[in-house]
């Protein structure tokens, strides 16, 4: 019971199918339901599924970008912190190996130096510096002997920490440089510091090997923003980088952004601890953005194709199928509706005879009673009035008789709505008939010839009421033709579903006028009698068996009736 | 020859009655009786020699009368009075075994030639 | 196109009752002239008279009835002439119960009409309100046993107009009365009809006897 009413609302309600019938509203209604079933139940996952893919084809393509990335980026930085920790450690090495004195000779400082030249590479000079900030020794290419850097930042940050590694800076230079400093506290009171310098084309030289493309740029900075070697976009060595960098962080992430050209990009940041530098690296979004965009494309062109295509086939297989499901109802529909009619005919035929039957009652009862006032006035003694009163009774009686076959002929009529079909024939039924008249034909010496086939083949039919037919037909022939004149009759197979049978005459004939009437209820050239109810009555006979009835006529000449008849009726109804 | 004696079984008593008296002009005596018990109790009493009846009756109507009168076994034959819409009717009479039948309206002398051959037969 | 057939039998049958209707009235008119002849003929010249006379009056009786009974079929051949018109509901059933009668005496069954007090006109289509009511007396016919009542009561409710086919009788085989209609000739008729008239039919089972209603919107 719930899903027939979950049924019917959803017909009545959202589907909105109107009630039975063949109307083309219903028939519309259902072609829209189900285009719009059909189209929901495609495209409604069709569309899910793309949706997913473009969201994971997104995620899949910038995973392909930032994963590498971040690795690459992690793994440089390792590189340079290693860089720097070795460059740290071999100072702090000299630091602790050597004493102030040995340090302080010049000689021992450069021998010093040469070694570390020519075992590590990027140092550049060495210097022995003083707790009070004056460089006590010096070795490298520029001689700077009586320097004080008791101002200088990284000298205090030596003092708090024991250690430095400056960012880099042109000091009193030319070149960018990077300062390691290490202070010796085996003597609290007489601390010293140790400084090297590393060249920062090593910086360079770490940052080629990622091998990034010529759009991506690596560069470093300090947690200020300034850069720490060149950028390629972003600005100079020392200028502060126009990409704004995050101060704080720790580890390495990628994110996205927009440079100040508005160039989408991607940023790898990676924070060394020791310096505080920040390795950068910017990779274009442009490079996924092209894969991008042509998948984009792709598909969004897949998917309009396919829901056209979907839309395509759902109109054209909806068509189809209702049109389909329509025909079935209009036969059915039709098929119902020839059933109703023919049960309609037969009860107005029932009706009518009943009426008839009625009728002939009374009728009846007149034709006895003037036939007794006949008797009665016979059997008296003649009087002035007899021979009219004779006339008038007779008159009566001939009334009654006429009456008789009018109501037969109705009742005949109302009787042959419905067809009895047996196995007959055709030559069987059509001597019958002319036994019938055969009395008259002799009588007035008219010639019946037959030129039936005896091997017609049996026919399906209503044997009273071909008898009808043929009656008619023949009476008719035999009322148009003059004593002594001919019928001829034949009987033969057309094809192998029908028989035909015609009647020909050298009567009178029929003007083309009359030809055109002789179907039409009433109408009758015999003058004074004849009902005109015989031909329209053979012609709807005929009719009802499915047959067909042609007459061909000349005045003067005579006239052919033919009927072709199925051997096998056509049942109309399939019931 | 023989007086005839006629039932007439008709429920328009007009009509039996008519044909009724047409019929004793011309030497044949009839009886009439308007519906079906009426008339078994003429052919238990009085048997005739001929019924005439008619088939379109109410009540028990003509065959189921036909039935009964057979069933009495008088050997009286009957023939029936039809409408002419009825042949099913007069072919299912004459097959309970009917002597024959006259349609209505009905010609007497018609009705007169078989009532006459109808008691040759006997 | 099959309403031509339909047309064509009202054509015929009005065409015979036309017909039928001058030969009575000729009968009537020839009985006229013997009944003026016979009043001035002597009764000695002519002894039988007086059994001539009723015979003439029984013979106008009885052109009387006939008169009568192919008014009433004319009638019913003209019914279908209008798609739609003013029908009085106790008329028509009256006329009906007229054609039908016949068929209710064969089998013993009274037919009668319980007229509504006021007269009820609806405005349709009067051969298939004929043809609807025919169905159902037929039907009815078909399973009422003998001795039974029909009566047919017409009635007006709001914008409903109803013919309710109250019976009072044995129905036989039950069972079948109520089958599927569609399976029964005069139900499927009906069926079709009601819908062409825009109304509704019921059946209804209740104590004594059975219920036929049909419901019209005006």
């Amino acid at each position: 019971m719930k899903t027939n009413r979950f049924q019917e609302f959803i017909t009545k309600y959202i589907f909105r199918i109107p009630e039975e019938g063949t109307s083309p509203e219903r028939y519309k209604a259902l072609r829209r339901n189900l285009i719009i079933l059909m189209i929901l139940v495609t495209v409604i996952p069709l569309s899910l599924m793309a949706t997913i893919n473009y969201y994971q084809y997104q995620k899949n393509l910038r995973d392909e970008i930032i994963s590498p990335m971040n690795v690459m980026t992690n793994k440089t930085k390792r590189t340079f912190e290693l860089f720097l920790e070795e460059r740290l450690s071999t100072v702090r090495f000299i630091t602790s190996a050597y004493s102030f004195q040995e340090l302080s000779d010049t000689k021992i400082l450069n021998r010093i130096l040469s070694v570390l030249k020519r075992e590590f590479d990027g140092f550049v000079d060495l210097g022995v510096i003083s707790n009070k900030g004056k460089l006590l020794s010096y070795a490298g290419p520029y001689s700077f002997l009586e320097k004080d850097y008791s101002q200088q930042s990284w000298y205090h940050k030596v003092l708090i920490s024991g250690r430095h590694i400056s960012d880099v800076f042109l000091g009193y230079r030319e070149f960018p440089h990077v300062a390691i400093a290490v202070q010796n506290l085996t003597d609290p009171n007489s601390s010293w510091i140790l400084r090297a310098t590393i060249d920062t084309k090593k910086f360079d030289d770490l940052i080629a090997t990622m091998e990034l493309d010529p759009e991506c740029d690596a560069f470093l900075v300090n947690r200020e923003g300034i850069l720490q070697t060149n950028s390629k976009f972003y600005g100079n060595i020392l200028e502060p980088c126009k990409l704004s960098i995050p101060k704080s962080g720790q580890g390495t992430y990628v994110t996205e952004g927009e440079d100040r050209n508005g160039r989408e990009i991607f940023i790898a940041y990676s924070y060394l601890v020791e310096p505080e530098y920040i390795l950068v690296v910017v990779k274009p979004s442009s490079l996924i953005l092209k894969t991008w965009f042509t998948f984009r494309t792709e598909i969004f062109f897949i998917y309009i194709a396919s829901v056209l295509l979907i839309v395509l086939l759902v109109y054209k297989i909806t068509d189809a199928q209702v049109s389909h499901i329509r025909k079935a109802d209009e036969k059915r529909e039709l098929a119902f509706r020839e059933l109703e009619h023919s049960q309609k005919l037969s009860s107005i035929g029932r009706l009518a005879a009943g009426v008839a039957h009625e009728v002939n009652n009374p009728l009846a009862i007149i034709s006895q009673k003037a036939g007794l006032m006949k008797d009665l006035i016979e059997s008296g003694s003649d009087f002035k009035e007899k021979p009219k009163f004779i006339e008038l009774t007779n008159a009566i009686i001939n009334s009654t008789d006429r009456c008789s076959t009018i109501t037969h002929r109705l009742l005949g009529f109302a009787r042959r709505m419905d067809i009895e079909y047996e196995d007959l024939d055709l030559n069987d039924v059509l001597r019958e008939v002319i036994s019938f008249l055969e009395k008259e034909a002799l009588y007035r010496n008219i010639k019946i010839e037959l030129n039936l086939d005896e091997n017609l083949s049996r026919i399906s039919s209503d044997r009273g009421q071909l008898q009808q037919v043929f009656l008619n037909i023949l009476s008719n022939a035999l009322a148009a033709v003059d004593d002594n004149g001919n019928i001829n009759i034949r009987s033969r197979e057309v094809d192998e579903d029908t028989v035909e049978v015609s009647i020909k005459d050298d009567g009178c004939g029929m003007s083309e006028k009359d030809l055109k009437n002789i179907f039409e209820p009433f109408f009758t050239t015999k003058k004074g009698y004849g009902t005109g109810l015989g031909l329209p009555i053979t012609y709807g006979i005929i009719k009802k068996m499915n047959g067909t009835i042609k007459v061909e006529s000349q005045l003067g000449k005579g006239s052919t009736f033919s009927i072709y008849l199925p051997k096998i009726p056509k049942k109309v109804l399939g019931v | 020859m023989i007086d005839i004696r006629v039932l007439i079984v008709d429920d328009e008593e007009e009509l039996a009655a008519t044909i009724a008296e047409r019929l004793e002009l011309r030497g044949i005596k009839a009886q009439t009786a308007s519906d079906g018990d009426a008339a078994l109790s003429v052919l238990k009493t009085d048997p005739p020699h001929v019924v005439v009846l008619d088939l379109m009756m109410p009540g028990m109507g003509g065959l189921e009368m036909l039935k009964q009168i057979k069933s009495l076994k008088l050997n009286i034959p009957v023939i029936m009075l039809t409408g002419y819409g009825s042949k099913e009717q007069s072919i299912e009479g004459m097959n309970l075994g009917a002597f024959d039948y006259v349609i209505k309206p009905c010609n007497l002398d018609d009705l007169i030639a078989k009532i006459h051959e109808a008691v040759k037969n006997k | 196109m099959k309403e031509k057939e339909v047309e064509f039998i009202g054509k015929i049958t009005a065409g015979v009752t036309h017909e039928v209707n001058n030969v009575l009235a000729s009968i009537r008119e020839i009985s006229g002239l013997l009944t003026d002849i016979l009043s001035i003929t002597g009764e000695d010249s002519f002894p039988r008279k007086e059994k001539f006379q009723t015979s003439l009056q029984k013979i106008q009786n009885q052109v009387q009835r006939g008169v009568k009974l192919t008014g009433q079929l004319n009638k019913f051949s003209h019914l279908s002439d209008n798609d739609k018109s003013d029908v009085d509901l106790n008329e028509i059933i009256e006329h009906l119960i007229f054609l039908t009668e016949r068929f209710a005496r064969i089998k013993n069954i009274t037919l009668q009409i319980q007229p509504s007090s006021k007269s009820v006109t609806i405005n349709t289509n009067p051969f298939l309100l004929q043809m609807a009511l025919f169905n159902c007396i037929a039907y009815l016919l078909n399973h009422l046993s003998n001795g039974s009542e029909i009566s047919l009561c017409p009635g007006k409710d709001g914008s409903k107009y109803s013919v309710n086919i109250i019976c009072k009788g044995e129905v036989i085989d039950k069972t079948s009365f109520f089958k599927n209609p569609s399976t029964s000739e005069e139900l499927l008729s009906l069926n079709g009809i009601m819908k062409s008239l825009n109304g509704v039919y019921e059946l209804d089972e209740t104590t004594p006897g059975i219920k036929i209603a049909l419901i019209v919107n005006g």
